[in-house]
């Protein structure tokens, strides 16, 4: 469809009589997040040098707006919609043009971007979510660290010794945990505790299992961080950067989090002595622990009209180079295990990955992978939480959010 | 003459002359934009349906029967939107006009590396990469060339000069004429407005033509072709908004004029 919006308009207006048309650069629709910013960056670079003439420009897509762009970054959140949206390309015609072969990745990563026999994505890094906890504030509470067989009981002895007023003024200013209230973070909790808010992958929906008695006794679990014991800063809004700030800061003693703080924790634990340690998140007592698995990969839409390009680049940015820079940045594991294990052992002196490692174990691809409504789903989820967290009926609140979650998966 | 009179005639010489230069434009941009669509489109087509030489091993790219391509491609500059403004390329050379230039290399090569449309003959023309039948390679190109749409040399003398006499006599002291300037400024919006409607119109009406001539036979292979959209209202506020300065700024100037400011 042809559409002469207002800015070409005006700029036609200004560049009337000038030279022909400048040609459009390759438009790479990504996050604006700063791992995102980093991993590509350098592969991109890299690819410019060998396609002299092109432009690559990256654009950062708002949740939820219609994705654009001859390449699109896409994740566990957004896949699904993203498909829904936009009629991606299958990529298995191209894989052996462009020299990816897929056995050489992740088996947990690459069935996220499959449909069928066709590939519709091809996955670059993921992170299981795990426990961040800081260990100067678990020594000074004479606390032993947590570990791999911690429980909730254990996770809420800790944090309630962790929550404290420091320095005497009648205020809590430090407290044993974080409270965010999305779907992003909790529902790792949630399935640690045996609960979920969907049931059935073909034909998803909420009622049965978000209503369900245990999912019930997992979200009263979680908003009770903040309504029951206390162990969070009460909030309606969370954010992973807010959470780091605060961790750092040793305002929180531990965080749920993924590959992407490494780097930074790193560079304070070079530069300044900061001591952080990981975990697997802990599970409530007589359900195996869980956790939910973030991925990132490169789609590209049918629609662009530079298919070969935007492929190539697609690869260039998953290859092995790729996967190399990318376990050596830290933001997530490599999607790549050989290149993941080959940096692992040559850099991880803090000897985090094997938390890592050992949580995917117990890891699975969130919901956002496979339901094309998710991101609607995730903001009623978020909605639930919140009410939940304030003080509101869980077992109603979550009743009704299963009805309201059921009409918006079943609409055409 | 006053300031305020010299104002008041640049203004509406300015108005007059930005208005037929906007509606000129407009014109120019339609036929860019219905050229470059139907590059696209035939693009498309020619992939869907022009087949590859037989016995060609299928999963890697193969390029045409260029037999077929031709015949395609001939058959296609007989529909009345594109005749004689569409020249298909395979690789450098010309298809459908023996006569026609062919591509340079270099400009086959940036296609080919670029994958990207190209404007040529000082945007009179536009060329769309031709792909292999898997959309990967690009082995030739499709060109169409912009068409002149709607008659505007009437417009672009006649506005500006009705403009400029109504404003010199609308800069005379007490606004004389001013009612008469704002009147012909209106008609000349509403002229060119309603002339771009007009283009609009007329360019919907050959791409309806068009797509049921390419769709006849080949519905299945071509699946949904977009309908022609073409942004008015943008163009249609700039040409209002330009065909209204000299008044405005005639109106402006009576208003604020100090009461001794007369012809000298």
């Amino acid at each position: 469809m042809i559409s002469i919006d207002t800015r070409a308009v005006l700029f036609a207006l200004f560049a009337w009589g000038c030279a022909a048309d400048a040609t459009p650069p390759l438009r790479v629709a990504t996050s604006p997040l700063p791992a995102d910013r980093a991993i590509e960056t350098a592969r991109i670079e890299a690819f410019s040098r060998e396609h002299p003439d092109l432009v690559i420009e990256r654009i950062s897509i708002p949740r939820g707006s219609e994705p654009g762009g001859d390449l699109l970054r896409v994740d566990e959140t957004t896949f699904a919609a993203v498909r829904d949206r936009v009629l991606l390309l299958d990529l298995t015609p191209y894989l052996e043009r462009v020299e990816i072969n897929l056995a050489t990745y992740d088996s947990s990563v690459t069935p996220a971007f499959r449909r069928g026999r066709g590939v519709y994505a091809l996955p670059r890094g993921y992170s299981p979510l795990v426990l961040a906890f800081n260990q100067a504030l678990f020594d000074s509470a004479g606390i032993e660290y947590p570990s791999g067989d911690w429980t909730w009981d254990d996770f809420l002895a800790a944090a309630a010794i962790l929550t404290r007023d420091s320095d005497g003024d009648g205020t809590l200013d430090q407290w044993g945990t974080y409270f965010d209230p999305r779907p992003a973070i909790w529902l790792a909790w949630i399935w640690s505790g045996g609960g979920d808010v969907l049931c059935a992958r073909d034909a998803p929906r909420a009622s049965g299992c978000l209503d369900s008695r245990t999912t019930l006794a997992a979200v009263r679990w979680y908003a009770g961080w903040v309504s029951e014991q206390r162990i969070a800063r009460p909030q309606t809004a969370g954010s992973e950067s807010e959470a780091l700030r605060r961790f750092v800061a040793g305002r929180v003693a531990m965080i749920t989090a993924d590959h992407s703080v490494v780097p930074v924790l790193r560079d304070l634990a070079a530069r300044g002595g900061f001591r952080f340690g990981f975990a697997e998140l802990p599970h409530r007592d007589g359900f195996a622990p869980r956790t939910t698995l973030r991925v990132s990969a490169y789609a590209v839409p049918s629609a662009t009209r530079r298919r070969k390009l935007a492929v190539q680049l697609a690869a260039a940015l998953v290859d092995s180079a790729a996967q190399e820079s990318n376990a050596s940045l830290g933001y997530e594991l490599s999607a790549a295990p050989r290149a993941q294990r080959e940096r692992a052992a040559k850099s991880d002196s803090l000897g985090c990955e094997d938390v890592f490692i050992t949580a995917l174990a117990h890891a699975r691809l969130p919901w956002g992978v496979s339901v094309q409504r998710w991101p609607l789903v995730d903001a009623l989820l978020e909605r639930m939480m919140v009410r939940v967290a304030a003080g509101g009926a869980a077992d109603e609140v979550l009743r009704e959010t299963a009805r309201t979650v059921d009409r918006v998966l079943a609409e055409p | 003459m006053t300031r305020r009179r010299a104002l008041v005639l640049v203004s509406g010489v300015l108005g007059g002359i930005l208005t037929s230069a906007a509606s000129r434009l407009m014109s120019v941009e339609y036929g860019k934009a219905f050229a470059l669509q139907s590059a696209l489109v035939i693009s498309d087509y020619l992939v869907a349906v022009a087949p590859s030489p037989s016995g060609a091993a299928s999963g890697r790219s193969v390029g045409y029967d260029v037999g077929q391509l031709l015949a395609h491609a001939r058959a296609l500059d007989l529909l009345p939107p594109w005749t004689s403004r569409l020249e298909v390329y395979h690789g450098t050379a010309p298809l459908v006009h023996s006569t026609a230039t062919p591509l340079t290399p270099e400009q086959f090569g940036r296609i080919r590396s670029l994958e990207t449309t190209e404007w040529r003959a000082g945007n009179r023309a536009v060329l769309v990469p031709l792909t292999d039948r898997e959309r990967w390679d690009v082995l030739g190109a499709v060109e169409v060339v912009v068409a002149a749409v709607g008659p505007g040399w009437w417009l672009g003398m006649l506005g500006p000069a009705f403009l400029s006499a109504l404003a010199w006599f609308a800069g005379l002291p007490r606004g004389t004429g001013l009612g008469a300037y704002w009147s012909a400024a209106l008609a000349l919006a509403g002229i060119s407005i309603w002339r771009m409607w007009a283009i609009v119109a007329a360019l919907e009406a050959s791409w309806t033509e068009a797509m049921h001539g390419l769709k006849e036979g080949h519905a299945v292979a071509l699946g949904t072709i977009p309908p022609l959209h073409l942004e008015t209202t943008t163009w249609a506020v700039v040409l209002l908004g330009l065909a209204l300065l000299g008044p405005l700024a005639a109106t402006g100037a009576a208003v604020l004029a100090p009461p001794a400011d007369s012809e000298s």
